[in-house]
């Protein structure tokens, strides 16, 4: 069987699961100043929620990429003990002319069952989420909206090759430590943490923030950010002021000594063979604390 | 806050303890420069807030006032301290030498351009004040407003300002709209909550009101007050019951504007022809006076 189809279709995507969703962005009211807000949400949204999710939903030119058309996405757990994933694009040119696009957001809470049912992979969600939405993108305010239906069967798609794993091993490495780490211009970098979060416990996976194609700011100072078209200053700027580790073209992290090599090398072993589902449903069944057992026993 | 040297530096806006090596506060991005040079002056900066809501004309105001500052205008001296400083004034300049809005403000904190001068009006014993004056956001300020602690940057800057210039689109109020007059309401409101101190007793901080884009209604001009009372009536009403120091005034930069499409879209593009700066200076002046 294909490993994408195999972690895709397990016995509860014959389900789908109602999530709470809201959409964040600039759009013209006479009732308001019309500039970035939540513009519309559903009732289970609670007042706390909606201030993180203000805090942290990127605004005007927070994009990595300017066109029209570019997409950023950030998942992270909300104190609310939810999890929330932001699906962020450019739309057209923002309202107020004064130069650059639109940054549409929808906005996808789940309860940890429901992200869990995931596997924990926020890119799963966001498939789900765009198939369901298509290209549909608010162009005024909506209020209240009903539930998201979120299919749990959609496949998965562009895991890396082979070759990729020892990258993804460091990578998973990382997360285990739970290193804060800035990967900057890394081609297939989402690949390649899709690939590393099969090896990680479910406990980790629950807990990790992380953002890809959106700019750094302290409010996203996630565990994870995946960074384009940032200068060597700003990511500079971000290691310092921050202390996030830097994996980019030059420096692939590799003289980091791993923490846990040893259940990195049975993860790369397992992505080499095609044995994801394997890993993943194997590392879905530990503890935080086991792959650091692993490297003990060796 | 006491400014002293640490192996730590404490962020002035809110307080967080940062590495030595940080350029920017971990938690809220303003600039550690503003605490090196408060230790290396010795005296602590007063802060002016310069607040408004989204598309006020927040960006540009600050960016004319720095500028006029810089170019000794009404015999004011204006130094900055540091580069930093002049980003957001060449920004604007820039910006409207080629007839275009500089761009809107993020809400993200570390996007937002802080300005630190040295200002003084040239006398014989000329009294310097040390200025810092940060350009937010709007759609930051109003989800602040709307749920404090939003932006706990917002509120450490509004705690700690030594006075206020409260942007205020005179040209969409004169237009029949409340939502000029409503922000305002709720700006003073939260404010007024910050500073919640005895009911019957005034908040002394001063607040200049800038009524913008007052070249759209010349009337705001002739008579500000006026003005405000007859098209911002509870935005006036809030300042008479619980503060006494404000005033209001008439600004515009734009001296003409024109409107341009795209074909095959169908939004329109502000384009400004040409600055006309009128009332830029006077409220700056004013809160000073009141420092």
């Amino acid at each position: 069987m294909d490993t994408r189809t195999a972690l895709a279709t397990s016995p509860a995507d014959q389900s789908a699961v109602a999530v709470e969703h809201a959409v964040f962005t600039s759009i013209p009211s006479p009732m308001d100043s019309g500039g970035y807000r939540l513009v519309a949400g559903t009732r289970g949204l609670s007042p706390a929620e909606r201030q993180e999710i203000t805090r942290c939903a990127p605004s005007h030119g927070s994009l990595c990429d300017g066109e029209t058309g570019a997409a950023g996405l950030a998942s992270f757990p909300l104190e609310s003990g939810r999890h929330c994933l932001l699906l962020a694009c450019n739309a057209e040119e923002e309202h107020t002319g004064r130069g650059g696009c639109r940054v549409h957001t929808h906005v996808l809470v789940l309860t940890m069952e429901q992200f869990a049912r995931f596997g924990h992979d926020p890119w799963r969600v966001a498939n789900a989420a765009r198939e369901m939405l298509g290209d549909n993108l608010l162009t005024k305010t909506e209020g209240n909206l009903e539930p998201l239906e979120l299919s749990l069967g959609v496949a998965l798609e562009g895991w890396p090759t082979r070759n990729e794993t020892q990258q993804a091993a460091l990578l998973l490495d990382g997360l285990l430590a739970e290193r804060q780490t800035l990967l900057a211009d890394i081609p297939l970098a989402e690949d390649l943490i899709r690939l590393a979060l099969t090896g990680l416990p479910a406990n980790l996976r629950s807990a990790l923030s992380l953002s890809s194609g959106i700019k750094f700011t302290p409010k996203r100072a996630f565990q994870f950010v995946l960074l384009r078209n940032a200068t060597s200053n700003e990511i500079e700027l971000i290691a310092q002021n921050h202390g996030y580790a830097i994996v980019d073209a030059v420096d692939s992290g590799s003289h980091v000594a791993p923490a846990y090599g040893t259940w990195c090398d049975l993860a790369a072993t397992r992505w080499q063979a095609g044995r994801l589902p394997e890993l993943d449903a194997l590392a879905l069944r530990l503890d935080t604390a086991a792959p650091r057992r692993a490297d003990r026993r060796c | 806050m006491p400014i002293t040297a640490n192996s730590q530096t404490e962020c002035l806006i809110c307080g967080t303890r940062n590495a030595d090596q940080n350029t920017v506060c971990k938690e809220c991005a303003a600039p550690l420069a503003l605490v090196h040079e408060a230790i290396a002056q010795k005296r602590e900066p007063r802060i002016v807030s310069l607040i408004g809501d989204s598309n006020a004309g927040k960006t540009v105001y600050l960016g004319f006032l720095l500028d006029m500052l810089s170019q000794r205008a009404d015999n004011f001296e204006a130094v900055p301290r540091g580069a930093y400083s002049v980003d957001l004034q060449q920004m604007v300049i820039s910006h409207m030498a080629y007839r275009m809005f500089p761009p809107k403000t993020p809400m993200e904190s570390n996007e937002w351009k802080w300005a630190y001068y040295q200002v003084g009006k040239r006398a014989r014993h000329t009294k310097w004040f040390d200025l810092v004056m940060p350009d937010m956001a709007g759609e930051a300020i109003a989800a602040e407003i709307a749920n404090p602690r939003t932006f706990q940057v917002i509120e450490s800057l509004l705690a700690q300002s030594a006075g206020l210039l409260l942007l205020v689109d005179a040209a969409l109020a004169a237009n029949g709209s409340a939502q000029p007059d409503f922000f305002g309401l709720k700006m003073l409101s939260y404010i007024d909550a910050l500073y919640s101190g005895k009911r019957n007793r005034k908040i002394d901080m001063p607040i200049a009101i800038v009524l913008t884009k007052a070249d759209y209604v010349p009337a705001c001009f002739d008579d500000p007050r006026r003005f405000a009372e007859a098209n911002l009536n509870r935005l006036w009403n809030m300042c008479e019951s619980r503060f006494s120091k404000v005033e209001f005034f008439a600004c515009s930069v734009v001296g003409s504007l024109a409107y341009a499409t795209r074909e095959g879209e169908d939004y329109v593009v502000p384009v400004p022809l040409h600055t006309a700066l009128r009332g830029v200076l006077e409220p700056f002046e004013w809160t000073l006076g009141q420092l």
